[in-house]
């Protein structure tokens, strides 16, 4: 920590420090961000190129395909369908996965079975099964997504609860503190990076889980993966990709808005 | 201000090879306002023996009463120093002392912002409320958490090692300011320590522990005027006592365990 600081108050007086400007390092700080996917797009027109279409579609291509959905208005019904059911499904797993995870920590030879079962079951078979007790409805693609998020949450939420600070209790117990005090005080401050990470992981597991549900849901869902599913049986191999990269897009946004905002949140008392 | 009464006091830990004793009947007073440093070698059931005059480790037999009151049955208002600041670096310096204020209601105390603010002058951090852990230093981190323990108004004061983790130029300054604080009320100490200098600068009464099974080894008064000079003619003759009690003991104790053997 004392090394931190004396780094950081050095820098500006250091000799060897640069003299940039702030819009200068912001450029080089988003051509940094940016390369990575500089390289993907790179490859993927190499692959597009010597491949046929309908094998390997340009980026080109896939772009006006997702201009042509979002004209058509499918891009736009069925992406909310799937924020939809990814939404409730990524709250419920967050709130259920919470729970179960204080049990997982506080009664482990209980539920630590039970949860390691309901985790085993294969996504796919979350999905028949709830097509069976919930029929083709949302409620079935909801159901699938949060069965399997849920795990995630739990699983370091009572990570989190068995790393909490041992000295920290014991000072707690020292000035009698109640389990009010205890819990906000010393035990949800200490679980926030595990829940932040874990809410990353979770809700990228629900929009993947999201395709799958909804693929077995067929129409009733309406979202994404069923417009993928339908893209496949009708040889679209252009939409297929379309809907594809649009979901990763979406993907990458809801971390943006959710997670990102949470984790910058969470840690705000770490910086000067 | 409190009074300490330890009467035959055993603890006994249960452990994979049988019961182990930490403490073998001790029996002891701390007088009201009296500054009492336990001094003994590590694993010698010093921090063992603070925690059953705080109540959080019941005896395994004997009796330990503050004020006249058992410890089982009432905690005594104690303030606890570690070795170690712990504090909860997710909040800043006034927020840790908040908590130790509303500790046991979760609401806000009477004269808060006061208590506050008169404790941390006390301890010379006016003016650092707003700073999180990572931004103080190590010293100062262990004077919020002597804070800590004063905010409360306790009529006894543990510490077990305060200044152990820190260079000892720190420790220096923290342990002078210490007597300091402690000359304006004499609240009672119960000091745990394994540094004979500290102990020597510290105390009214040095108790040396033996080795586990833990007895009282010797008691020693020392009766000098605070502040007591590092290096001095008078202190260095304390020393010198001190350090032959240690030492007999732990001659003792080894002849003790080759006999046993």
């Amino acid at each position: 920590m004392k090394a931190d600081v004396r780094r950081v108050s050095l820098r500006p007086s250091s000799p060897a420090a640069p003299e940039t400007s702030v819009f200068a390092r912001f450029c080089a700080g988003s051509a940094r961000k940016l390369f990575p996917f500089l390289v993907l797009v790179v490859l993927w027109e190499i692959l597009a190129y010597t491949q046929p279409p309908y094998i390997f579609p340009s980026l080109g291509a896939i772009l006006r395909t997702i201009v042509e959905l979002a004209q058509d208005g499918v891009l736009w019904t069925g992406t909310l369908s799937t924020v939809q059911s990814v939404f409730i499904a990524a709250i419920i797993s967050l709130i259920s996965g919470a729970l179960v995870g204080f049990a997982l920590a506080k009664y482990e030879t209980f539920t630590a079975p039970l949860l390691n079962f309901a985790q085993t079951i294969p996504y796919v078979v979350w999905a028949l099964m709830s097509l069976i007790w919930f029929g083709l409805t949302k409620t079935s693609v909801v159901f699938t997504i949060a069965i399997a998020a849920f795990p995630l949450v739990a699983f370091n939420v009572a990570a989190g609860l068995k790393n909490i600070d041992p000295q920290l209790l014991g000072m707690a117990q020292s000035v009698r503190a109640n389990r009010y005090m205890r819990l906000r005080h010393i035990v949800f401050p200490s679980l926030t990076p595990y829940v932040i990470g874990a809410s990353r992981a979770m809700l990228g597991m629900c929009w993947k889980i999201s395709v799958l549900a909804e693929l077995f849901a067929g129409g009733a869902s309406g979202g994404v993966g069923y417009n993928l599913y339908s893209a496949w049986e009708f040889s679209r191999p252009t939409e297929l990709f379309a809907w594809t990269i649009w979901l990763v897009f979406l993907m990458m946004l809801s971390d943006r808005i959710f997670i990102t905002p949470l984790e910058l949140f969470a840690t705000r008392w770490k910086k000067n | 201000m409190s009074n300490i009464e330890i009467r035959n006091l055993t603890k006994k830990f249960d452990t994979n090879e049988g019961p182990l004793t930490v403490i073998d009947d001790i029996t002891l007073n701390v007088d009201d306002g009296e500054f009492v440093c336990l001094l003994g070698p590590s694993g010698s059931g010093k921090s063992v023996t603070l925690n059953c005059i705080a109540g959080l480790l019941d005896a395994t037999e004997g009796e330990i009463a503050v004020d006249g009151v058992c410890v089982r049955q009432k905690q005594p208002n104690y303030g606890y120093i570690f070795q170690q600041p712990r504090l909860m670096p997710w909040r800043t310096v006034e927020e840790n002392l908040q908590f130790a204020l509303r500790a046991e209601t979760g609401r806000p105390v009477p004269n808060e912002k006061k208590r506050i603010a008169d404790v941390l002058e006390l301890m010379n951090l006016t003016g650092y409320e707003k700073f999180y852990m990572h931004q103080i230093s190590g010293g100062m981190q262990n004077r919020v958490s002597i804070a800590r323990s004063y905010i409360r108004n306790p009529d006894l004061l543990l510490m077990d090692e305060p200044f152990g983790a820190l260079d000892e130029m720190t420790a220096r300054k923290l342990r002078s300011e210490l007597v300091s604080t402690w000359m304006r009320d004499r609240r009672t100490v119960v000091f745990v320590t394994h540094d004979i200098i500290e102990a020597c600068y510290l105390a009214d009464r040095i108790l040396v522990y033996t080795p586990k099974p833990t007895r009282i080894a010797s008691v020693i008064s020392i009766d000098l005027p605070r502040p007591r000079i590092y290096g001095s003619e008078a202190l260095h003759e304390v020393e010198t006592r001190v350090l032959a009690a240690c030492e007999q003991s732990l001659s003792q104790f080894t002849a003790e365990s080759t006999q046993a053997n």
